[in-house]
């Protein structure tokens, strides 16, 4: 099955708690979703919605030369990104526990 | 000139090296503006040096299908940066017409006609034309591109970006021999009208370009640190062949092999040979512009000293900038012969 309308929906909110956990670099983003089970995600998925998160101004970044040679974009959480990830949290618990009570038939009581 | 992601791109290789190169070639042929194609193509090489240090798959960072990954990858391209990139296409030529206009505002003592109502035969209109007509057809040959080069994967990128640059230059080069036989009028227009295009056209050029200014500040090197780091990375293998080469010349004639603290000594004294010669350069332009000018007509007095001050400008610069670089390589040379010294003292 095609998960990609799933994770349309949380990577973004994966994207950006990663972010908030520390300053942090595509490779290393690219890196830590693969180490949590995202094998799909590239990194012409991960940059727009980089981009998408630094036009909302949900993460800033400065640019350093890496130890490569090449310009690398450091990005961190701002303000309006820890805001928007803590109402993204409280979403997502509310949907996952109503979708998994419907899913796997867990008893409201049992809940 | 910016730190560009180019200087880094030697240190991929294999399948990386092949998949980036491709991915680069589709970023190309998508006419977006110098920065925006910098960020991608600098992250992304960013990432690929990374994975492959970590020995990863090139498969990981891009999937398995790479037209899919191109596509994505260049989703979001704004109408904004191509229009950067179509005006930034004929910024120079722009310039070039803003300089040439504005020696046409000058009156001519002998006329006698107010500033408003003076007219001139300018050649903007139809060059303009001209160059418009050569970016479509780049542009079509980019689309044409971006089609092929997943289609017939095994076209060679070399072979597509010299085809792409090719069809536009071939349309330049017809276009400006059909107007040097004189194939396409000039258009009169009041004088004042092409200098205001002009300042026009750059205005909002650097107006969309506004963006992200102080960081291309900070990315910025000069060619010569550029420069300088291409040649110190050869210099040894540079100085080798130099002495080889001495040490095969003085056996043909018979005198002795030098030892390395001769042949050390030989480049120290060229180098300080070439620093006093320097200034002989100065005097290649007049020299140069002398002979030009007595070889050439000249319907007026100003277009004598629009000649005069157009070639000792970029006479000048070209100079300036030869001058920077053969700075650069005495000094990294000078640099070289001292560490091998201090080298060789130590043992």
């Amino acid at each position: 099955m095609d998960d990609s309308q799933l994770l349309r929906g949380i990577l973004e909110g994966c994207i950006l708690s990663i972010i908030s956990k520390e300053e942090t670099y595509g490779y290393k983003i690219l890196s830590e979703l693969e180490n949590l089970g995202f094998d799909n995600v590239f990194e012409s998925t991960l940059y727009p919605i980089i981009t998408r998160l630094e036009k909302k101004q949900f993460v800033c970044c400065r640019r350093e030369k890496s130890p490569f040679g090449p310009t690398r974009k450091y990005y961190s959480i701002t303000k309006a990104g820890e805001d928007f990830l803590s109402e993204f949290k409280n979403n997502y618990k509310k949907i996952t526990s109503s979708a998994e009570a419907i899913l796997f038939e867990v008893n409201h009581n049992e809940r | 000139m910016r730190d560009s992601y180019i200087l880094y791109k030697e240190n991929l290789h294999g399948e990386y090296k092949e998949t980036f190169d491709k991915i680069e070639l589709y970023i190309l042929a998508q006419n977006i503006d110098v920065d925006s194609r910098e960020e991608r193509l600098g992250e992304l090489l960013d990432i690929f040096i990374s994975a492959q240090e970590d020995e990863k798959p090139v498969r990981k960072i891009v999937g398995n299908d790479l037209e899919n990954f191109c596509k994505t990858f260049c989703f979001d391209l704004g109408v904004k940066s191509k229009l950067v990139d179509f005006l930034g296409s004929l910024k120079i030529f722009v310039i070039f017409e803003l300089i040439c206009s504005l020696f046409d505002l000058v009156p001519d003592p002998e006329e006698n006609i107010s500033f408003w109502a003076r007219k001139v035969d300018s050649d903007i209109f139809l060059f303009a034309s001209i160059m418009v007509f050569s970016l479509l057809v780049g542009y079509t040959a980019n689309f044409l591109l971006c089609k092929l080069m997943f289609k017939y994967r095994k076209l060679k990128i070399t072979l597509l970006k010299t085809l792409s640059v090719l069809s536009s230059c071939v349309c330049l080069a017809v276009s400006f021999v059909l107007v040097a036989k004189g194939e396409f009028p000039l258009l009169s227009c009041p004088v004042w009208l092409p200098p205001l295009m002009c300042i026009l056209y750059l205005a909002l050029y650097y107006t969309f370009k506004n963006k992200r200014r102080k960081e291309r500040k900070a990315e910025k090197v000069s060619i010569a640190d550029v420069a300088s780091k291409e040649y110190t990375k050869d210099l040894d293998k540079i100085m080798q062949k130099k002495f080889d080469k001495l040490n095969k010349r003085n056996v043909r004639k018979g005198k002795g092999e030098l030892n390395f603290s001769e042949f050390l000594k030989i480049q120290e004294d060229e180098c300080i040979k070439a620093a006093n010669m320097r200034w002989i350069y100065y005097l290649t332009p007049p020299a140069l512009t002398t002979i030009i000018y007595f070889s050439s007509d000249y319907e007026s007095l100003m277009d004598r000293i629009i000649f005069i001050i157009i070639l000792l400008t970029a006479q000048y610069w070209g100079i300036s900038l030869g001058l920077k670089l053969s700075k650069m390589q005495i000094e990294e040379t000078q640099k070289w012969i001292e560490e091998k010294r201090n080298e060789s003292n130590f043992k």
